[in-house]
């Protein structure tokens, strides 16, 4: 049984260290943003042309806007992640695409071919401050897949550490400095919910 | 060096463990998009109005004489009459609406109780907390823990690098399922 826990730890903790690594050193960088360069956003307006915008004479309503977006986002080559849709009252669409390390934000006319494009682009502490909070599954395969990869990791952190203490109590013939820290670590953490529980 | 390098690694992870499993809880929790939810408790209490040059000054120092902890965000000011001043106050496990009613002094409260989950989610991230001598030390464990967890990463790549007859399955693990997913997240964000 040992041997068993041992070696799925030891390969799921190779195949997921990356994800696991990334997870803990952008918390860090999170915790310090002014220690690390990029934790601002750069910020550019321009005005594109679009020939799917140009060119669509049919009413855009709330059922087919998201359709549309994502053809205006492949032909502009907008990557991000459809995340917002506001339609004004004079008709001007606003679509907003995310993905970890910048934010794009489309105002559409329909039938107008000109179109205005921000890009919200962030430096280092920025995108991994985005990468690190970056979640769900909607969006298309690659954001479904990095979905995944999430709950991968999030269950990772759960099992690690539960074969990491069988571990110890099966390896370690003297287990107080153990117990000790578990036990401390652990009576913190659900004392800490308990008090913002019971708090006024 | 080998053994103190696995007992730091033991410990470390022993330390970090009850923040680990209540970390990927509230992770898996975010990616499935499970939000708490709560009841609300309404409440008054009558206060000398403090003297302040602005609203943000004016809610956290009615805050203060509640002897309430949390934030104040600065978008959830409002002054729905003009002799009322109303704000919200967030912490984990805890969200209030207040409004003030500066003549008088009379504060309402609304206390909306968010739960177990909500205190785990709001645990994820949290290094500080107004008034809360408590939150600075959760967020000195979080940094320890970020720490315990970057350093049994490697620790744990040097222990298998160490197995001769693991490295070659290591390898394919490491470089299919980490190495994958750096490339992944490089797609991601490029």
């Amino acid at each position: 049984m040992y041997r068993l826990i041992r070696t799925i730890h030891l390969f799921t903790g190779l195949g997921l260290a990356a994800l696991i690594f990334m997870y803990a050193f952008s918390g860090f960088v999170i915790l310090h943003h002014d220690w690390f360069p990029g934790s601002d956003s750069e910020k550019t307006t321009s005005v594109v042309t679009s020939v799917v915008a140009g060119q669509t004479t049919t009413p855009v309503t709330q059922d087919n806007a998201d359709v549309w977006a994502r053809e205006l986002a492949r032909e502009l080559g907008l990557h991000g992640r459809l995340s917002k849709r506001h339609r004004s009252e004079d008709g001007l669409w606003t679509f907003d695409f995310g993905r970890p390390g910048s934010y794009e934000k489309l105002n559409v006319r329909p039938g107008d071919e000109q179109v205005t494009l921000t890009v919200e682009a962030g430096g280092f502490a920025r995108i991994l401050d985005r990468l690190h909070h970056f979640h769900g599954f909607s969006g298309g395969l690659r954001f479904l897949m990095w979905g995944i990869l999430v709950d991968l990791a999030s269950l990772a952190m759960i099992m690690f550490p539960l074969s990491g203490i069988y571990m110890w109590y099966v390896l370690k013939k003297d287990r107080r400095l153990g117990w000790l820290v578990l036990g401390g670590s652990t009576a913190y953490v659900v004392g800490s919910i308990t008090f913002l529980l019971m708090l006024k | 060096m080998k053994k103190l390098l696995l007992d730091i690694h033991i410990y470390a992870s022993l330390l970090c463990a009850a923040y680990l499993v209540m970390y990927g809880v509230s992770a898996i929790c975010f990616n499935h998009k499970v939000r708490a939810s709560g009841e609300d408790i309404q409440w008054e209490q009558t206060i000398t109005v403090p003297v302040a040059e602005t609203d943000q000054a004016l809610a956290e120092a009615v805050r203060d004489r509640l002897d309430l902890i949390g934030r104040v965000p600065f978008w959830q000011l409002s002054h729905p009459q003009p002799d009322q001043l109303q704000f919200r106050l967030d912490r984990p496990g805890k969200t209030y609406r207040l409004i003030l009613h500066q003549s008088t002094g009379v504060v309402q409260v609304t206390e909306t109780r968010t739960g177990v989950l909500s205190v785990i989610l709001s645990l994820h991230g949290l290094t500080g907390i107004p008034n809360s001598a408590w939150a600075n030390t959760w967020g000195l464990y979080s940094e320890i823990s970020i720490w315990a967890v970057i350093f049994t990463v490697i620790s744990g790549i040097y222990f298998w690098w160490g197995r001769a007859g693991e490295r070659r399955a290591g390898w394919w693990l490491l470089g299919l399922g980490s190495g994958g997913s750096v490339l992944f997240m490089l797609y991601l964000v490029g």
